[in-house]
């Protein structure tokens, strides 16, 4: 017994090794990787590393344009962008991680439900996914944050339920790949309860393609929160959030770009960053995928 | 193919409705008092009551419902504005051109940048031109469209003066919204049609054709790209979604009077006959495009056509 669980320790070991040796290999989901690292640092570090509180207006240097002072420079009403930035990298990667691990679970659990079990709860599943995939995933999570209200909890929950169609589509084939196999006959012939074997039999199979899509969902979640931002619906004032700083520096961009430009290259580093991560963990988990 | 057809038009119906009763729901069951956002919070109890017997929000869920459905799916009838009394329906039939412009020729955009992209990045692979073309879209399709359409209006409104910053009054007004709702669909559709295209390049039919002298031009374009579009299809279909989508914020940005900035205003002042209005006509038009990109598959590849047939 003991003999067998070393070999099957081994054998994981051995392919979670492949896997980060093949990501290590690729040079642009390294990249992703350290800006991911760095960008995680910057949101745990946030208090301790930004140069002024985020809320705290310098009367004497509105607008003021990138200086010695002001790194980035100062919004209309004196706050430090740096700062703001910083503090919003905190905001933007717990919307953007929350709403992901939201969605991964709903998902889940509709797609273990409707693989697992198949027949008529399947098609109730499936076709409840296909209408709710006919409303454009913005337009829906506009209704849903119009409903909830604005707030950067409700957004979280906004981008979680808009984009959990996906995990669940992704949960229910892998469920359906590995359901006729011969070990969970073994597990349904020794009387395991569904439960168990879903979660002990089905779901370690499922995990990886899990967590790619998890990493690369990442970004879009990001992206669609700092939407509802701009439009309102997310973060409120004065919460540095990087789609509100560009909201609220639209009236002054004509001479003051700087005030627009830095959020929008924070959202953008973000995003690109987990989509190189993402990419490259799926090259690496599937090497036939790449090219 | 008739039959497909019919049935694909019928499906429509289901889903139609689907995300009608989905959305009603939805705004049905959510904690808040539409009277109280419409009317102000200094309301008297008998305003509210009065505003509450009008849109019948006093009655049960599925009496709700079904008034919603009759009105909606024969007479085409969504409803009043909570906030101005306006009809919903007219509302939008006022305002779809101006949408469905932004959307479709953001989407030709996006075509006429990604499949060349693509072309061009797969035909010359690990060389310059494909890292160039790939990391360009990498970082457009990471950009979020409404940052993008700002620097737009930034550089060639504000700066240069070439473009009008906001309005649609002539063709001009159309570049920068469309441009920018186009530019991140153009990357997705770059890196499927790379990927795609060197999965075709290597195929054993493109080694024959360069043996027999066949033009380069005539192998790209005749026997790769066509054994290629059909996931740059799928993709497409799929930033049909993110480009509707985009139109909200992007409509927004340049003052557009299309169905997005309605939306957007419908869920600032929480009017719900607004919201679900227009999610409901944004979704049909989505899926009927959806629509189209099922026929077109039928166009490109033969094999399709046949299955459809058997």
């Amino acid at each position: 017994m003991q003999s067998v669980k070393t070999s099957q320790k081994t054998v994981r070991k051995s392919q979670f090794g492949m896997v980060m040796k093949r990501l290590a290999k690729n040079k642009m989901a390294i990249v992703g990787l350290v800006i991911v690292i760095v960008l995680t640092l910057i949101a745990v570090l946030a208090n301790l590393i930004i140069p002024y509180d985020y809320g705290y207006q310098d009367t004497g240097a509105l607008l003021q344009a990138p200086c010695a002072a002001h790194l980035l420079g100062t919004d209309n009403l004196g706050r430090d962008i740096l700062s703001r930035l910083i503090y919003g990298t905190r905001l933007s990667m717990k919307m953007g991680i929350l709403s992901v691990l939201l969605a991964a679970a709903l998902g889940t659990f509709f797609g273990s439900i409707a693989g697992y079990y198949g027949g008529i709860v399947d098609d109730i599943i499936m076709r409840f996914l296909d209408i709710y995939q006919s409303i454009p995933g913005l337009v829906m999570c506009v209704a849903l944050a119009a409903v909830l209200g604005p707030g950067l909890n409700n957004s979280i929950l906004a981008v979680g339920i808009t984009t959990m169609s996906g995990y669940a589509r992704m949960i229910r084939g892998s469920i359906m790949q590995v359901k006729g196999m011969e070990y969970i006959e073994a597990a349904m012939a020794i009387n395991a309860g569904d439960r168990r074997i879903i979660l002990k039999h089905i779901m370690p199979n499922a995990i990886s393609p899990l967590i790619v899509q998890m990493t690369m969902g990442i970004g879009g979640a990001i992206l669609m929160a700092s939407t509802l931002s701009y439009i309102g619906l997310g973060a409120q004032a004065p919460m540095p959030e990087w789609g509100s700083m560009l909201a609220g520096g639209r009236s002054y961009m004509r001479d003051y770009g700087f005030i627009v430009i830095f959020p929008g290259l924070m959202i953008m580093t973000c995003v690109l960053a987990f989509n190189l991560l993402g990419d490259g963990l799926r090259d690496a988990l599937d090497p036939r995928l790449k090219d | 193919m008739f039959k497909f057809l019919v049935k694909r038009i019928l499906w429509l119906i289901p889903v139609v409705l689907g995300v009608s009763v989905l959305i009603f729901t939805i705004m049905c069951f959510t904690p808040g008092d539409p009277a109280r956002n419409a009317l102000g919070a200094d309301a008297s109890q008998e305003s509210i009551d009065e505003f509450n017997e009008k849109h019948g929000l006093n009655d049960p869920y599925l009496v709700r419902l079904g008034s919603f459905l009759k009105s909606t799916f024969p007479e085409f009838d969504l409803g009043t504005s909570y906030i101005n009394g306006s009809s919903v329906s007219e509302q939008i039939l006022s305002r779809l051109s101006y949408t469905l412009r932004i959307t479709y020729i953001g989407i030709l955009i996006s075509i006429a940048l990604g499949i060349p992209a693509g072309i061009i990045a797969a035909t010359n692979q690990n060389t310059w031109k494909d890292s160039l073309s790939m990391v360009v879209s990498l970082f457009c399709a990471s950009m979020p469209s409404f940052w993008f359409a700002l620097l737009l209006v930034m550089f060639f409104a504000l700066r240069l003066g070439w473009l009008p910053t906001v309005g649609v009054k002539s063709w001009t007004g159309y570049i920068l919204p469309c441009v920018s709702i186009g530019i991140g669909g153009a990357a997705s559709i770059a890196r499927q049609t790379r990927s795609s295209m060197l999965e075709v390049i290597r195929q054993d039919y493109v080694t024959t054709a360069k043996a027999k002298g066949q033009s380069r031009s005539r192998i790209i374009w005749g026997h790769c790209l066509r054994n290629a579009l059909i996931p740059v299809l799928t993709a497409i279909g799929g930033q049909m979604a993110v480009l509707v989508g985009s139109s909200l914020v992007c409509e927004t940005i340049f003052s557009i009077p299309g169905i997005g900035s309605y939306l957007v205003t419908g869920v600032n002042q929480r009017d719900y006959p607004v919201v679900l209005g227009c999610v409901v006509i944004l979704s049909l038009i989505f899926s009927l495009t959806m629509l189209c990109v099922d026929l077109m598959y039928a166009v490109v590849d033969p094999r399709f056509r046949n299955i459809l047939k058997s």
